[in-house]
């Protein structure tokens, strides 16, 4: 089968090494990738190549077969795009907005539009300059869905949204995939990927620095994250000498935090029954600890 | 071409548009209904206030369709249809000599019919000539700022240079019109500007010369709009 994005040594280099480097990367249709990394990884720069705003240095990348910068006109009929700073054009409300919109994809405002809009609770009366952060970031993210193109290309698409609307985006991204749409998004917010993509890259310096899979996130979730307080500083060794993996360590306040796998939960009380616990917690393991990881060793 | 955005591009600039489109037909009337003032219509009219009210419309709405939602990173929109670089710098261009033709062809009309009204005495000739002229150094001044407009991502670089630009021409021009009331030394002053090749001068005595000096006009225009898209369809977009 085509792959619906394919990047081939895809590299924009900019002063100060910064840009994307020799990228290399494959989306089959259908699939939600998550692409994460700081400010300033890379992920805007790839999203643009993508559309074709910005011509690669060097490699190139590909829409469903078609050259994202010498075809960009043909790619866009498969793209729904959210840009990752949100500026309208000048006009009165989000009514008149989305009425420009649609005519220029030569659409119509049709029963799908009315839904989004519903979902998204957008108050399309309002004054486009007016717009609050997470109105606007509704309001860009109904024009994207409403393309109902195979390729959604979102660039940080729940920036400025509250909670329940968080929720609303990601029930529809579900929605979409279950019709077959590609998407890939990108996001300085670990979790919110964890449950939507099934693959998610990690940029750093322009570079694709880890991987992880569904298999992978599933091992992820294996562990727990143990912070144990002892009461005094023979605890607090003790506890350093221990064979489990170690994240975190507060000398002062004789604190350990440990990575616990499921499977280890005898050796665990083991090691509790030798220390005077004053605090113990738990909690899981997710993205967000694995890439605070990842960003410290790479 | 995009009918659509064409659309849009109307609509957000209307207001500029009929303002300023309003102010050159009342002035030119006005000027042309005045028995006293008729005589000013070459020199000051057409020498100076004609080339100086268009580029308001011309600076303000060339930044706008494309540097300026560009900078403003509006474009975005626009560009995620299937349209290409060139169709849109195409219909922007479209936008900026076709509003251009409506207002100078109601500059026409609406100076043949106050010659008629007043009967000022102007060959109808020479005032479509005038009229022509002056669409000539309005598109020629629009191509300098849409060149500016296609090769930048920052308004501020569009402004800064083809905005400047139009502004320095029009500031040579009413300078070097000084040459013409005694101050001789001021002739090469107008060999500054290019609005001077709208020879209003030989426009009014019907001579043959302004023609050519159009056509030099004419060739700025179609170089710049041609330099104005190119950039536009080449450049990286920060959107």
């Amino acid at each position: 089968m085509q792959a619906m994005i394919e990047m081939t040594k895809l590299t924009k280099a900019y002063k100060q090494e910064r840009g994307v480097f020799g990228m290399k990367l494959q989306i089959r249709p259908g699939e939600i990738v998550g692409i994460v990394g700081q400010n300033g990884a890379g992920k805007t720069t790839t999203m643009r190549m993508l559309m074709g705003f910005i011509k690669p240095t060097s490699g190139h990348s590909e829409i469903s077969g078609l050259d994202t910068w010498q075809s960009a006109a043909k790619t866009k009929a498969l793209i729904g795009y959210v840009p990752g700073e949100i500026a309208f054009p000048d006009t009165k409300s989000g009514a008149t907005f989305l009425k420009m919109q649609l005519e220029l994809l030569r659409r119509s405002q049709d029963v799908y539009v009315n839904e989004l809009i519903q979902r998204f609770k957008i108050d399309l009366t309002a004054d486009i300059k007016r717009m609050s952060k997470g109105m606007k970031q509704k309001t860009a993210l109904v024009c994207a869905f409403m393309t109902q193109a195979p390729l959604l290309l979102l660039d940080e698409p729940t920036t400025g949204l509250d909670p329940v609307m968080r929720e609303t985006f990601i029930d529809l991204l579900l929605q979409v995939k279950t019709k077959g749409t590609t998407v890939f998004l990108s996001s300085h917010m670990f979790n919110e990927l964890e449950r939507t993509c099934d693959r998610i890259l990690f940029l750093k310096n322009g570079q694709v620095i880890d991987q992880l899979d569904q298999k992978k996130v599933t091992a992820l979730h294996q562990y727990q994250r143990v912070m144990i307080q002892g009461t005094d500083e023979q605890d607090y060794n003790r506890l350093m000498q221990t064979n489990f993996e170690l994240v975190d360590s507060e000398p002062e306040r004789y604190t350990v935090t440990l990575l616990v796998n499921e499977k280890q939960t005898a050796p665990l009380l083991d090691l509790l029954q030798t220390i005077e616990l004053q605090n113990i917690s738990f909690s899981i393991q997710n993205l967000d600890n694995y890439f605070e990881k990842e960003l410290a060793t790479h | 071409m995009s009918f659509p955005l064409l659309k849009q591009t109307f609509k957000a600039n209307f207001a500029v548009w009929s303002l300023v489109t309003l102010v050159m037909n009342a002035i030119l009337a006005q000027l042309i209904l005045m028995k006293q003032t008729a005589t000013m219509v070459g020199p000051m009219y057409y020498g100076m206030l004609a080339s100086t009210i268009i580029a308001l419309f011309v600076v303000i709405c060339g930044d706008k369709v494309l540097v300026g939602q560009v900078d403003q990173g509006s474009m975005a929109y626009i560009l995620t249809a299937p349209i290409k670089r060139t169709t849109v710098a195409l219909t922007q261009m479209g936008y900026l000599i076709g509003s251009l033709i409506v207002t100078f062809g109601l500059m026409v009309g609406t100076s043949l019919l106050a010659n008629n009204i007043a009967d000022a005495g102007f060959k109808s000739q020479v005032l479509i000539d005038l009229n022509l002229g002056a669409f000539m150094v309005a598109l020629a001044f629009a191509g300098i700022v849409f060149a500016a407009s296609g090769i930048f991502n920052l308004s501020k670089f569009a402004l800064g240079t083809g905005g400047l630009l139009v502004i320095l021409f029009i500031l040579l021009a009413i300078i070097g019109s000084f040459a013409d009331y005694g101050v001789k030394a001021l002739d090469t002053v107008q060999d500054l500007t290019i609005v001077s090749l709208f020879d209003y001068k030989n426009i009014m005595i019907e001579g043959s010369q302004w023609l050519p000096k159009l056509a030099v006009l004419g060739g700025i225009a179609v170089a710049t709009f041609g330099v104005g898209t190119a950039f536009f369809a080449k450049k990286d977009l920060p959107l």
